[in-house]
Order: structure tokens, then C-alpha cells, then sequence
């Protein structure tokens, strides 16, 4: 793998670059905060790289490295006018290590894919859908299949 | 008992069965326990719970790579690569023991009645060489040993059904689903899984986590390692894991007399067995055909019919994503299915195409799946407000109505070996010809203007439609078909092939027609039936010797 750290995928200067570049891609907006104030760049970034495919992880060192120096602004605008790829898996990075974060998870009401035990008592054999009505009108409706022919 | 063992050696067996999957499974958990010997080859190994990324935060990028269902893009050693350029679908499969119900959605649903009958009822393709009615009792056994939730009763089979466990809990989204459906006087019914409700088999009770496309790291979602191999392991079964079975070889009588494989040291070894079953999949199988050539059947083992890897097919996939304004947790497993509606699914002339679909509402995942839903968006809608705006609108807020179209079986849809691609024992890879059909595009279209029409009618506010989705291929059917004429079939009703004697074939290759519906339940039930008839034919039964 190209450019790897000894301290986690990106070297500093690719963690600059992405900073300023998720900030454009996810900004403090519809009252969710924005990649930088959630350290985006930092742990999270590299926690998301870290279960990404090798690939990816090499394309992204690759856009960070050749988008230095630039302008958020206009290194997004470029990408979206000229490398769409290069933008597609740049959003997907940067969504990825967001939506990782607690405090994003809070915001949108996501425990996360956790375990729910239900006790034995809630699974029964006649669901609360039952006694409602509506599998009821399926039955009385009859059968929907053709029968072996005779 | 079986037919006389052989030496007893480590190497030779009554049985052997090549792969560890679901029919293969059966057959070892079987045929052990009325005494056979048996040993399985499987070319990849087993996998731990704590290696499922369910439990993990980043379980959505771990499911890109590693756990992605596509072989090709996970690239394993133990996966061999598809070649696809020429297909429209990408065969979907995972490697190792357990087979491909590691990573499925264990939706159990039996095949209908007028599935068997097709050339009857509707005038085209072939009729199975035996009847729904003849694989009832199988379904059941095996409904017991894959640990099945559901409810019985439902109007789209015949009476009695009733699965042994009872319904995982259907969700909101199932509700809101059933809520359209009910308006529209459609059918639905809680779909069935093979996914514990309650501890069962060796099974935990599902937790409703949602990631059992990743593997199930509760360990409640039935996969043949759990339910089936410690049973056939108890019986005295034997599991070589990391076998690559490069060949078949026969005998001067046409017997097949075992498997030559490639060890995880790069070494070639032989296993000589009495009897032979591929369980390989539809895709492994023919490949395993066409790769065992000889003077007697130089166009692959079995294959004088020339349909060995013929008639491949993969059930089209369509999906519908309807957004709403209640919350409604679709992030809420099983993953697995919620609900399920046959209305579109036998044939009815008038809409332009023949068979039908089953449909069925799954969970949407985590926030990074749904970015999915505005995929081929302008790079502006996708970033900035536009980013939180679109998830704000459908993270769980959405569910999805999947469609399973039954594609028709045509020749050229086939399994052949590719000249250049190999895997990474040098064995040639299977290469995949596969066009969707003017019928199958008929029903898609038709299918999707439905799953529309539900959604509305359960108040969505919009809808995404996908129609033809490429990595859908998970169910593989088709390539080494049954039936009673030679010449137009490869195996009989009971999975022995007609040009090879001691040669079984159980997997879903064998299927004559694909049905609209997801095929496990009828893998595992005929899998069943054929080693039931072995076993009670076992006096009868020719076999090759080392």
C-alpha cells in the first residue's frame, strides 16, 4: 500500500487536505455539526480506512496528494466537473468516518446495528398483526396459488 | 447401512460430496447418520462469529470488501473469479463451510405448487419430474433442521404449513407495508426465515441486528455450519477444508471413482469414494462437469446431453425504495425478510409476460446504504446541505420492496470454462453468459409500476425505483437440469446423473425452472429426497472402487 503511515493511513499532509475538503462535502448544517468539529480528519478517518478495501484506501491517498494546496472549494468543483469518480469515493469516505461517529449516530436516532433480545413472551405464535385484522382480510380473500393439476 | 466401506483409509470413502454448502450439508449430516462414510471436500474454511462484522461500528464498510457477496470483489484466495463481460448479472456466492448460507438473507420460502407444473399450466419449458405434493414432506424435515420462522396458514399454499418456530417480529416497515397491501386488497403474509425466533437447533435467538448479509455474529441465522456439520461430524462425517477440486476422474467401467484436489500446500491429492455427489452450486458444478473431460464424455463429465451449463439461471432483481414521513427503525433486522406478497406471482397472460415474482420488505441498513438511493445524482445534490438533507429525508424513514423475477431457462444462458481467466490453484475459472430476456424485462417493468402503486398506497411520499439490479445472482440454477429423458436432461428425479452412474447431483443445478422465489428451501428439500432415495436404494446402488 502506497504512502502508508506507520501512525494510520494518512500522512499529515493528506489529513490537512482531507479536513478542508470534508468540510465542503459535510458542513454544520440541518443541525448536524460538520466533519471538523466531530475531528473527522483524526480517528474517525482513519477508523473508516482502516475497514475499507485496500483499493479505495490507495485512490483516496492519491486524490489527497494531488489536491494539496488547493482550494476546498474549487478541488470539489473540479471533481465534480472533471473526476466524478475521483468525488464519488471521496463522499464515500468522508460519509463513511462520519456516520461512525456517537454523537452523529445521536443526531439521527441511530443506536446502530445493536442486538434487541425480545423476551419469550413477545414471540408467539399469534402476532399483534393478527388480532388487528389485517392477515385476516388475506385469509378470508382465499387462496392465491394454483393447485397441482390433477 | 451403506455399500460395503472401502480400505478405511483417510483417503477413501462411501461417499464423497464436493462442497460444504447447503445441499452439500444435508447430504453429510444424512448419509452419515444411516452409516455411510463420508468425506466432504470444500475449497475454503470455516468462519467464526467473531469474524462477522455485525457487531461492529464500521460494519457497513466492512461489508465492501471482505463480506461483499460478489466473489470478484472480494478476491480470496479460496473464491475463484467469474469471468462476466458477457453477462448481465453477477453470480453472487461465498466460499468455505457452510457454503453460500454464510452470507444469505435466509429467506425460506417454498417453491408453489404450480412451480413443478409449468409446461402444464402455462404452455412453456418443462415440467419437474416430480410434484410439489412429492417434496412436501422434505420441506418439512428440513424446515425443522434450519430452524424456520413463519406463520401458518398462509393462502399461498395448499394446507398444512406450519413452520416449526414462530414469526420474527414484522417491524414498522412491515406494518407500514401491510398497511398499502391491506388497502389494495393484495396478499401478504409475515415471510418466513431461517432465522431462530427462539434458541433452536444449536441456534440463538436473532437479536434483530440486520446484518445477517454480513454473517450472522449471534449465531441465530441458520447456516449449514451450525445446523448441519456438527451433526454430521458427530455421525463420524469428515470435512477436508481448503480442498480445490480440480477434477473427477473415472474409471475404465464409467464410474467416477472419487475427486482429485489441490491442498492448501499447493499439493495434488486424491479422494476415492464408491459414490460422488456434487453440491457445488450451479455455477461450480457445470464448471466441475467441464472440467473433468475424458474420451467418453469429452465435452465434460456427464454431459452427453451437451446441457451441462446450460440454462443458467439467477433471478433478476428489481427493488423499489419507498420514503415516508413516520420514523420507522428500518434499520431493524431481520435482514432477512419482514413481509412477503405472492399477489403477482402466478402466471396471468393478460400483463404481457409468463411467471410472476415474489416480493418481500427488508431493512434498509445503516445511514451509508441509503446514499445509494441518490446515486447518479449531480455532484451538487450529493454534498453539503444536500448531503444531510437527502439522509434527514430517508434514513429510517425507507424500506424497500425487493423483487424476485423468474427468469426462463434458455440454452445460451450457460457456465462455460474461460480460455485465459484462473483461480488461484491455476484451475480455469467459470466464465458467465447471461442476458436478461424481453420476458424477464416485461415482468421487471411490470413489477416495479406495482411496488409503486403499494407504496403510494401505504402513503409514501416518493419512491426509487432500481429495475435491473447487476449483483443480484445469488440464487444459481439450471446447469445440469432434471429430468426423465437422457437427452434432454443430465440427472434423474433423484440427482443421479443419467451417463454416470454412481454420480450424484443435489444443488440447484438440477432445477428444471427457477421459480420466482428464493430457491434455498427447495435446494435443501430435494437435496433431502435424493439421499433418502439413496439410502433406501443403497442394495442397488452401483459404485467404482479404487
Amino acid at each position: 500500500m502506497t504512502g502508508r503511515n506507520p501512525g494510520g493511513a494518512l500522512t499529515g499532509e493528506q489529513r490537512d487536505v482531507l479536513a478542508a475538503l470534508a468540510d465542503i462535502i459535510i458542513p454544520a448544517a440541518e443541525g448536524m455539526p460538520s466533519a471538523s468539529e466531530i475531528g473527522l480528519a483524526g480517528e474517525w478517518a482513519e477508523r473508516a480506512l482502516a475497514a475499507m478495501p485496500a483499493d479505495a484506501v490507495a485512490g483516496l491517498q492519491r486524490i489527497l496528494s494531488e489536491n494539496a494546496g488547493g482550494s476546498p472549494a474549487a478541488v470539489i468543483d473540479a471533481l465534480i466537473r472533471t473526476r466524478p469518480a475521483d468525488l464519488d469515493l471521496l463522499v464515500a469516505t468522508v460519509s463513511g468516518a462520519y456516520y461512525l461517529h456517537p454523537a452523529v449516530r445521536a443526531r439521527l436516532g441511530y443506536p446502530g446495528q445493536v442486538p434487541r433480545t425480545l423476551p419469550p413472551e413477545e414471540v408467539t405464535e399469534t402476532p399483534y398483526y393478527l388480532t388487528g385484522g389485517p392477515l385476516e382480510r388475506v385469509r378470508r380473500r382465499g387462496p392465491v396459488y394454483r393447485p397441482t393439476p390433477r | 447401512m451403506g455399500p460395503a466401506s472401502l480400505n478405511g483409509s483417510p483417503d477413501t470413502a462411501d461417499v464423497l460430496i464436493v462442497g460444504a454448502g447447503a445441499s452439500g450439508s444435508v447430504a453429510a449430516r444424512h448419509l452419515s447418520a444411516a452409516g455411510y462414510s463420508v468425506v466432504c471436500l470444500e475449497q475454503g474454511g470455516y468462519s467464526a462469529r467473531s469474524d462477522f462484522p455485525g457487531a461492529d461500528l464500521e460494519w457497513e464498510l466492512k461489508a465492501q470488501q471482505k463480506w461483499h457477496p460478489n466473489p470478484n470483489a472480494r478476491s480470496r484466495p479460496e473464491d475463484y473469479p467469474c469471468e462476466v463481460s458477457d453477462s448481465d448479472v453477477n453470480p453472487l456466492m461465498w466460499s468455505g463451510v457452510g457454503g453460500s448460507t454464510i452470507l444469505w438473507a435466509a429467506h425460506w420460502v417454498r417453491f408453489l405448487p404450480s412451480d413443478f407444473r409449468v409446461k402444464t399450466l402455462d404452455g412453456i419449458c418443462d415440467d419437474w419430474p416430480f410434484t410439489y405434493e412429492d417434496l412436501e414432506p422434505y420441506y418439512r424435515r428440513v424446515e425443522e433442521e434450519f430452524a424456520v420462522s413463519g406463520l401458518e396458514g398462509d393462502p399461498a399454499y395448499p394446507s398444512p404449513y406450519r413452520p416449526p418456530l414462530p414469526p420474527l417480529p414484522i417491524g414498522r416497515i412491515g406494518m407500514k407495508a401491510a398497511a398499502g397491501l391491506d388497502k389494495l386488497g393484495w396478499h401478504w403474509w409475515p415471510g418466513p426465515n431461517a432465522i431462530a425466533s427462539r434458541p433452536h437447533n444449536g441456534l440463538r435467538q436473532c437479536t434483530l441486528r440486520g446484518t445477517c448479509l454480513t454473517g450472522c455474529p449471534e449465531g441465530a441465522k441458520a447456516s449449514t455450519d451450525l445446523t448441519h456439520w456438527p451433526h454430521a461430524l458427530r455421525s463420524g462425517a469428515r470435512l477436508i477444508t481448503g480442498a480445490r477440486v480440480r477434477e473427477l476422474p473415472l474409471d475404465e467401467r464409467g464410474r467416477v471413482t472419487g475427486a482429485v484436489y489441490i491442498d492448501r500446500d499447493g499439493r495434488e491429492r486424491r479422494v476415492r469414494a464408491g459414490v460422488t455427489i456434487l453440491a457445488a452450486n450451479g455455477v461450480g458444478t457445470p464448471r466441475l462437469l467441464q472440467l473433468s473431460t475424458s474420451s467418453r464424455f469429452p465435452d465434460g463429465l456427464a454431459n452427453s446431453s451437451g446441457l451441462v451449463g446450460r440454462n443458467l439461471m439467477m433471478h433478476p432483481y428489481a427493488a423499489v425504495v419507498g420514503v415516508y414521513d413516520d420514523p420507522l427503525e428500518s434499520w431493524l433486522g431481520p435482514a432477512g425478510q419482514s413481509i412477503q406478497s405472492m399477489q403477482f406471482y402466478e402466471t396471468d397472460e393478460s400483463r404481457g409476460f409468463a411467471r410472476g415474482a415474489k416480493w418481500q420488505v427488508m431493512p434498509s441498513g445503516g445511514p451509508l446504504g441509503l446514499r445509494s438511493g441518490y446515486a447518479g445524482s449531480a455532484g451538487e445534490e450529493r454534498i453539503g446541505a444536500n448531503l444531510h438533507r437527502g439522509i434527514a429525508e430517508l434514513f429510517g424513514h425507507a424500506f424497500e420492496w425487493g423483487i424476485i423475477a423468474e427468469d426462463l431457462p434458455e440454452e445460451g444462458n450457460r457456465v462455460v470454462l474461460d480460455p485465459v481467466l484462473t483461480d488461484s490453484d491455476g484451475v480455469p475459472a467459470p466464465k458467465i453468459i447471461y442476458r436478461n430476456s424481453a420476458n424477464t424485462r416485461a415482468m421487471l417493468d411490470y413489477h416495479v409500476a406495482r411496488a409503486v402503486e403499494a407504496h403510494e398506497a401505504a402513503g409514501a411520499r416518493r419512491t426509487l425505483s432500481t429495475s435491473l439490479m447487476r449483483d443480484c445472482g445469488w440464487h444459481l440454477m439450471g446447469t445440469a437440469r432434471m429430468g426423465t429423458n437422457p437427452a434432454t436432461s443430465v440427472v434423474g428425479q433423484w440427482g443421479r446423473a443419467h451417463d454416470v452412474p454412481n454420480l450424484y447431483i443435489i444443488d440447484g443445478s438440477t432445477f428444471v425452472t427457477c421459480a420466482g422465489t428464493n430457491p434455498t428451501a427447495t435446494i435443501a428439500a430435494v437435496a433431502l429426497r435424493c439421499v433418502d432415495h439413496m439410502i433406501k436404494n443403497a442394495s442397488s446402488q452401483e459404485v467404482a472402487y479404487a
